[in-house]
């Protein structure tokens, strides 16, 4: 069984995902928010991928590679340009949204702040980086937004690898070693998602490592563009 | 110290992506030391571009060396004082014309040395017209206009156009050729220039670059070729002409 939800006479009772119990947590606000947060962004921004690509369009690369602009400074100014456009696009709700919890709850909700400061906007930007480099091999649109979210669904596979490979009969040393591997490979953008939408919690999980599966990605996206001709 | 040097450049494109034909782009020597206006001559698919794109850095040699002004192309910097006409590109639609030409030179941190240079090219081209349109509305010809002013815009030492005039009408084919003339001889512009339209850039031209099956050759200067030829197109037909699948009368 993949997933199954419970239902109990008191109401939900269990969510199981890939034979995952999801936990309920105590700051149910907070995991709202930040559902609600990493929905907006989805939904607002899922074309933020696409003025990178059409810089790097043959036609238009020219124009801005034929100019003293650095092919290595591109990447990291596009990225930070995106981040800071996500956060001043993001201020204006968390502080209003801030504001009203600090007057209900008479003290700075320091974790809601943190945490949708930061697990929305890491899953959503890991989403982006996966895009941009999806979109840099593929020179495809509809790749550079399908390709991340696959890459979501593979990672969320192997994050369950036992549970999958139970499922299909195929739970052997083998199988189990491929798997792993290539959960190391793939960006862990599933992690990023459970932290946001609160099926796990940051104690769960080795953040550090999350951030540092994307780093490859990263490395790719410099490496083609330092090399990619126009 | 040249404007221009390369040495040894080797650009290969396999079969794949030429036709079924290899390609190899070879130069083995080329100093640009003087300037002047650089015919880039060569037949359809010789290496014109490819050569372009090579010395921008928008494509990457398989060997060799090139350098702009004492720089290696790789460095950024190297590119700073140049304008470059792409033989095709792409604006955003979105933006009026000078808006256009104000974000790709904003990139660069480039703007006309002083205002009366940005007028005289906004005067000389017949801009003015043009300054708050749409570029989604602009004509085939406008737009070709746009990419040239926004390749003029703050130039001030080297010029690369790639067939710049390519859809535009008779009359504005003149007054950019005019304006690139007078640039040369009031700033000494190095301008290289790849164009098929022989009767226009023959009143301009300084020397040729000929490009034939990928090979650069040595700069020939407009005497040499008024002396032996007589004219830019009996150079032309006379160098270029004769291969396999030419017939020649």
């Amino acid at each position: 069984m993949l997933s199954r939800v419970e239902i109990g006479s008191g109401g939900l009772e269990r969510i199981s995902l890939f034979g995952m119990n999801i936990p309920f947590i105590e700051a149910k606000e907070v995991v709202a928010w930040n559902t609600i947060y990493l929905m907006l962004l989805m939904f607002v921004c899922p074309d933020l991928p696409v003025p990178f690509l059409g810089m790097i369009d043959k036609k238009r690369a020219g124009l801005i590679f034929a100019r003293p602009v650095s092919r290595r400074a591109f990447l990291p100014a596009n990225l930070l340009g995106v981040f800071l456009y996500l956060w001043l696009f993001s201020a204006v709700s968390i502080v209003t949204v801030g504001l009203a919890l600090t007057l209900r709850l008479q003290e700075v909700p320091i974790e809601f702040i943190s945490s949708v400061c930061l697990f929305p906007l890491l899953a959503f930007f890991g989403f982006y980086l996966l895009s941009i480099l999806f979109g840099l091999i593929s020179h495809s649109y509809s790749l550079s937004i399908i390709g991340p979210i696959l890459c979501g669904y593979f990672s969320l596979l192997l994050y369950r690898q036992e549970s999958v490979l139970s499922s299909l009969d195929m739970l052997n040393e083998t199988a189990q070693s491929i798997a792993t591997a290539i959960y190391y490979i793939i960006p862990r953008i599933t992690e990023l998602s459970l932290l946001t939408f609160g099926f796990l919690r940051a104690d769960e999980v080795e953040l550090t490592e999350v951030l540092l599966s994307f780093l490859l990605p990263l490395v790719l996206a410099f490496a083609i563009i330092s090399q990619k001709e126009f | 110290m040249p404007i221009l040097l390369c040495d040894k450049v080797v650009k290969s494109y396999p079969k794949v992506h030429n036709g079924g034909k290899p390609f190899i782009l070879n130069v083995e020597h080329l100093e640009l030391e003087a300037p002047g206006i650089y015919l880039l001559l060569g037949r359809n698919g010789a290496g014109k571009t490819t050569f372009i794109k090579s010395i921008l850095h928008l494509l990457i040699p398989d060997a060799g060396r090139i350098e702009l002004f004492g720089m290696s192309f790789k460095n950024p910097e190297s590119r700073r004082m140049i304008g470059y006409v792409p033989e095709e590109c792409s604006f955003p639609q979105d933006l009026v014309f000078k808006e256009a030409i104000r974000l790709f030179n904003g990139l660069a941190g480039r703007r006309p040395e002083s205002e009366a240079l940005a007028n005289e090219l906004i005067a000389k081209l017949y801009l003015n017209s043009l300054l708050n349109k749409k570029v989604s509305h602009l004509s085939r010809g406008e737009y070709q206009l746009l990419a040239i002013a926004n390749a003029f815009w703050g130039v001030s030492r080297f010029l690369v156009c790639d067939e710049p005039l390519n859809g535009l009408d008779p009359i504005q084919k003149e007054r950019v050729l005019q304006y690139i003339h007078q640039l040369y001889q009031r700033m000494d512009l190095t301008v290289l220039f790849s164009t098929h339209v022989l009767s226009e850039a023959e009143q301009v031209y300084t020397s040729v670059l000929l490009v034939k099956e990928g090979s650069v050759g040595q700069p020939l200067t407009r005497h040499k070729i008024e002396e032996e030829f007589g004219s830019l197109y009996e150079f032309f037909r006379r160098a270029t002409v004769g291969g396999e699948d030419d017939v020649v009368e």
